[in-house]
């Protein structure tokens, strides 16, 4: 159980975090915000690297910059943290060495915690030549070699292939179900919708959102946004668009025609047309980042809308 | 379902020594030069000053079964094992200072600054081990390294000296002065690699903190040296080298007559104020970056 209570963090003038308060009881749970929002801040707290300036963090009830709360946090941070010259094993019986554990110990459970990750074959290699995917299981591996309660992932996906993707979506799924609570950052929304059924919006230092990920796709479904069709006859293909309810505004060049609209059934069935008519090349989504979700959300006011209709929702 | 039904293996959790924590630290920054063959190799040439001594004692072996050596000895206290500067000699003479400074500069120097390029202090400190931890790990284990050289090594040629020499006489006289020696080639390497390691947590990158623990040590020396001929009397000025001061120091504790001459408080003192300097900036440094993220 992950707890903060009216948390703020100051870095000299700056405020990394005000005043968040929010209580997580379990599940996996994915934290997402732009670059700078505070995601990071909120789980070096998590993992007792910093203390907040004012208000409480817990996990399990417990300040986790406290030596018998550490054990049971799992932390596997952004960055590539790693002695190069080591195998992975190693690297992760030494990590479990520096709990305390003795030596043969830590090697047998290293030897389990890489095996989970699936990287038994390649565990006496040094982590020199490991790939993007492998340097991330060896993360998840040290942060899965003890047995933690929490366990906080930070951008476990980035770099990752679709396979090694699926691999550890699959084990974090089988470690919520095992009962261990996880917390996992990411600025790609489309990573948490494939494991998180509750995110979590920081932006600026506050928490925007608290809500479920159906609520939130519920609130992107009705969102503008715009595509690039990439066409033989452009000009054609606009002609045949200017027709359609839901388009709100074309842009023509040469080889591409740029469509905002507001979604919906009738632009895609003539999509599907004039791509049967060989019309289309490509149709590619010019904003389905994080980037342009927040934009979005926080500078329409949507989200203070939908703040005010679960706040309703929730009296009634 | 229980956590250990998705393959966890059960932990007993015990309360665990710091100490123990610390070595697995020290243990792996003592081998990490010896994880490729470059690094195995300049190990064995900062030994030089060792094997040189290892080799005149084979020489003084031959001499005492043959009943004499005495006047090798008169030639220079360095190049007789009845004398304690024998045995300071691998960190204190002249060669000494190059290969040292070598070995320091590959090793404790680098040690923190690795990893802060890295960025992996941060998972360490998860691991319930602080800042003071991680530096009191890293400091031990390029101590325990360099010391193989400066301090086990005299120790072991004291020892064979013991073992060649005709009577107990040697054995009787050595006992005055070994205790002292062995002191003060401890507090050397230790004052040595205790800076390193500090100017260590200050660089961002291993490179850059190799050539700053130069700079400071050689620079300093020639500093103090220019000084000191421009502030003649003045003995403060030989103080403002490190390794000086470390070095009158060490030469104090062991009672023997100091290459270069000045008041041993002074030295005393300069090395408690570089350490605390050091250690001020290392604890500003060794902290979780605070950035907003």
């Amino acid at each position: 159980m992950i707890e903060f209570r009216g948390v703020s963090k100051w870095y000299g003038q700056v405020a990394a975090l005000t005043d968040v308060s929010v209580k997580i009881d379990g599940g996996i749970v994915g934290l997402v915000g732009r670059n700078g929002a505070g995601k990071s801040t909120m789980m070096n707290l998590l993992a007792g690297l910093l203390r907040p300036s004012r208000g409480e963090v817990l996990v399990d009830g417990v300040e986790p910059w406290r030596a018998d709360t550490r054990r049971r946090i799992g932390f596997c941070p952004d960055v590539d943290s790693f002695y190069e010259d080591l195998s992975g094993h190693a690297f992760v019986a030494w990590l479990l060495r520096l709990h305390g554990l003795r030596a043969r110990e830590a090697r047998e459970l290293a030897a389990h915690a890489m095996d989970r990750v699936g990287l038994t074959d390649a565990m006496h290699r040094t982590i020199r030549g490991y790939s993007k995917g492998m340097r991330q299981r060896v993360k998840l591996a040290q942060a899965l070699a003890r047995d933690p309660s929490t366990l906080l992932l930070d951008e476990p996906m980035t770099g990752l292939d679709p396979i090694a993707r699926h691999d550890i979506t699959a084990l974090v799924v089988s470690l919520h179900e095992a009962g261990v609570t996880v917390l996992v950052s990411s600025h790609v929304l489309q990573e948490l919708e494939e494991i998180a059924v509750r995110v979590l919006l920081v932006h600026q230092g506050r928490l925007l959102a608290d809500g479920s990920v159906h609520e939130l796709r519920r609130l992107l479904e009705d969102r503008p946004y715009r595509l690039l069709i990439h066409s033989p006859r452009p000009r054609d293909v606009a002609a045949r668009l200017t027709a359609v309810a839901v388009v709100r505004g074309l842009t023509l060049d040469q080889e591409a025609v740029e469509v905002e609209t507001d979604g919906g059934g009738d632009l895609f069935a003539t999509l599907t047309e004039l791509g049967a008519e060989g019309l289309i090349e490509e149709v590619r989504p010019l904003d389905d980042d994080l980037e342009a979700v927040f934009a979005y959300l926080v500078d329409d006011g949507l989200l203070s809308r939908w703040r005010r209709e679960r706040d309703r929702e929730a009296r009634a | 379902m229980t956590i250990f039904g998705s393959g966890y293996q059960a932990l007993t959790y015990e309360p665990t020594s710091w100490l123990r924590r610390v070595w697995a630290l020290a243990w792996l920054e003592m081998r990490s030069l010896f994880r490729t063959r470059w690094g195995t190799i300049l190990f064995l040439v900062c030994q030089i000053p060792l094997i040189r001594g290892l080799f005149l004692l084979t020489i003084w072996a031959g001499f005492w079964s043959l009943g004499g050596g005495g006047g090798l000895g008169r030639m220079s206290p360095e190049f007789s094992p009845e004398h304690p500067a024998f045995y300071l000699a691998p960190a204190m003479s002249e060669s000494g200072f190059v290969f040292v400074l070598l070995l320091t500069t590959l090793v404790s120097a680098r040690s923190i600054a690795k990893d802060r390029a890295a960025r992996g202090l941060e998972i360490l400190w998860t691991r319930g081990i602080g800042p003071g931890g991680y530096f009191f790990g890293k400091w031990l284990g390029s101590f325990a390294l360099v010391g193989i050289g400066t301090v086990i090594g005299p120790l072991a040629m004291w020892c064979f000296a013991q073992s060649a020499s005709p009577d107990e006489s040697f054995a009787a006289a050595s006992m005055e002065w070994l205790p002292r020696t062995m002191l003060a080639t401890l507090f050397f390497t230790a004052a040595l690699t205790g800076l390193a390691t500090a100017l260590s947590s200050m660089a961002r990158s291993p490179n850059l903190a190799s050539i700053l623990w130069v700079v400071v040590v050689v620079g300093a020396s020639a500093v103090a040296r220019v000084f000191s001929r421009i502030f003649r009397g003045e003995s403060w000025v030989r103080a403002l080298s490190p390794w000086d001061a470390a070095k009158r120091t060490a030469e104090e504790i062991a009672g023997v007559t100091p290459r270069i001459e000045f008041e041993p408080s002074v030295a005393i003192g300069a090395v408690l104020v570089y350490g605390a300097i050091v250690v001020a900036f290392a604890q500003r440094r060794l902290r979780t970056e605070e950035a907003v993220g």
